[in-house]
């Protein structure tokens, strides 16, 4: 596979990868940018590969997940609101709700908001995060137990159905 | 309580703030093909100076073996034979003489860009840091931007420093302030009170607690940028979080101001990454220059969560 190939057929879910993980426009697109910077100038081996879009997605996760030291000291969370306060907040319980999800999601630690963001966008399973990221099974249930926690999300558990994690003792 | 769901639908609805795929191949195909590494470690110590420690280490006792600087005959003689303490003493003390200063972070050879004033703030001191200005590999300014905000009391600023060498790869200091951006591509700025969180990185604040905490050794003399310098290793404790995290940590300060020179760090994905600290009084052309500018025409964005200055663009030191 070319990059140019890639570019247009794989780069869009990329791009929405990134987009979610950091949650911001901005920084989604610098993420990206690095990255398939990287990956155009190694793209001989990279297009070899079977599954090109894997590895780019690794690269993207690995990029997201160093940038918290040693890169820059600012890092927007939360909710922000216009200095003049002209622009009228929306008070609909719903979308408060929401924003105030989308809020305690931009505090949470990289390694938390990638695991959610892995399973609840992508929809991978524990292992398969496990091997994204680089560690056990074990270690991805302890973040997403972790993150769960701090956004206070009810777990959709009914009767006879298997939890989405377990909590094990770390 | 949101659900599962809801957090589903959440980060779906995230695809919004998806960028644009031309924007991003357009600075793929517009990059200038560099080596990784642009810039260059000071030389190691030189194999003389470390044989001179063993001999001054001998002499003082195997104990304080990492606690001693190795007396070079070149070096001033204030920097001989300096225990850990009197080292991390005198660090302190240089870097509050330039508290009030401007602390620029230049990738090593690159020009002042970006800067933080005060250096090292004071609780309840406004506190500004300009983000930028970000240039593209066609040399024009296409980000801009600055944060301000009060520093925290002494009580939140401790609880960061306890805390420093526990959290090495995540979290910082919770702050809220205003964040204020001039995007030069979409000719839109915007100004937000927003929250953010100061990182445990090139902060004063940051660089003090690493030193108060004692969390280097000492590896010697060596001479950067034509002065002579002190290099330290800071002890970075394992890591059980996932990688890529910090697996080494270096720092030059000046032999004779015992201020900080250059930081330099090593991944555990093989990546480095290194800018140098210049403290410069406070003018009133530097301080005007710290402002961003906002060009006439431009559109105001509104406001949304996580607006503020991108903190990590292109052409922002450090470099990869």
């Amino acid at each position: 596979m070319t990059f140019e190939e890639f570019a247009a057929d794989r780069l869009p879910g990329m791009l929405r990868f990134a987009a979610v993980l950091t949650g911001d426009r901005a920084l989604a697109e610098d993420l990206a940018q690095e990255v398939m910077i990287r990956a155009h100038s190694r793209w001989r081996k990279i297009g070899s590969l079977d599954r090109p879009e894997y590895y780019v997605r690794k690269m993207i996760l690995n990029e997201f997940l160093s940038w918290r030291r040693r890169e820059w000291r600012m890092i927007p969370s939360g909710t922000a609101s216009d200095v003049d306060h002209r622009s009228a907040p929306d008070h609909a319980p719903g979308y408060a709700e929401r924003d105030a999800l989308l809020a305690r999601l931009g505090k949470l630690p990289a390694r938390q908001r990638a695991v959610l963001a892995l399973r609840y966008y992508e929809g991978l399973c524990d292992t398969e995060i496990a091997d994204l990221i680089g560690c056990k099974p074990g270690t991805v249930r302890g973040y997403a137990t972790r993150a769960l926690a701090a956004l206070r999300v009810e777990m959709n558990v009914r009767p006879g159905q298997e939890p989405a994690f377990i909590e094990e003792t770390i | 309580m949101p659900t599962e769901d809801d957090l589903r639908v959440a980060f779906s609805d995230m695809e919004r703030l998806t960028p644009d795929a031309a924007d991003v191949l357009r600075a793929v195909y517009d990059h200038p093909r560099r080596p990784d590494r642009s810039w260059r470690l000071p030389s190691p110590v030189p194999r003389r100076h470390v044989l001179r420690a063993g001999l001054a280490l001998g002499a003082a006792g195997a104990v304080a073996a990492a606690a001693v600087i190795a007396a070079v005959a070149h070096g001033p003689a204030t920097a001989a034979n300096i225990a850990v303490p009197v080292l991390r003493a005198r660090l302190l003390a240089a870097i509050d003489t330039v508290g009030g200063d401007i602390l620029y972070t230049p990738a090593p050879g690159q020009p002042l860009g970006g800067g933080q004033y005060p250096a090292y703030p004071r609780p309840g001191q406004e506190v500004r840091v300009r983000i930028g200005p970000a240039r593209g590999s066609d040399g024009k300014i296409y980000k801009d931007g600055e944060y301000s905000f009060t520093m925290p009391s002494k009580t939140a600023q401790h609880h960061y420093i306890n805390h420093y060498t526990a959290h090495l790869d995540q979290g910082g200091l919770q702050l809220s302030g205003t964040a204020m951006w001039v995007d030069h591509f979409s000719r839109v700025w915007g100004e937000c009170h927003s929250t953010f969180i100061l990182g445990f990185t090139l902060d004063a604040a940051g660089i003090r607690a690493e030193i108060a905490n004692g969390q280097f050794t000492v590896i010697g003399r060596t001479v950067l940028n034509g002065q002579q310098a002190i290099e330290l290793r800071f002890n970075v404790p394992p890591s059980n979080e996932a990688p890529p995290h910090v697996t080494a940590e270096r720092m030059w300060v000046n032999a004779t101001t015992y201020l900080p020179m250059r930081d330099y760090t090593r991944w555990s994905d093989g990546r480095q990454s290194a800018f140098d600290y210049v403290f410069l009084p406070p003018t009133a052309e530097r301080l005007a220059k710290l402002r961003p500018v906002i060009p006439a025409g431009y559109t105001r964005a509104l406001c949304t969560p996580g607006s503020g200055p991108n903190p990590r663009t292109r052409g922002f030191p450090p470099p990869r």
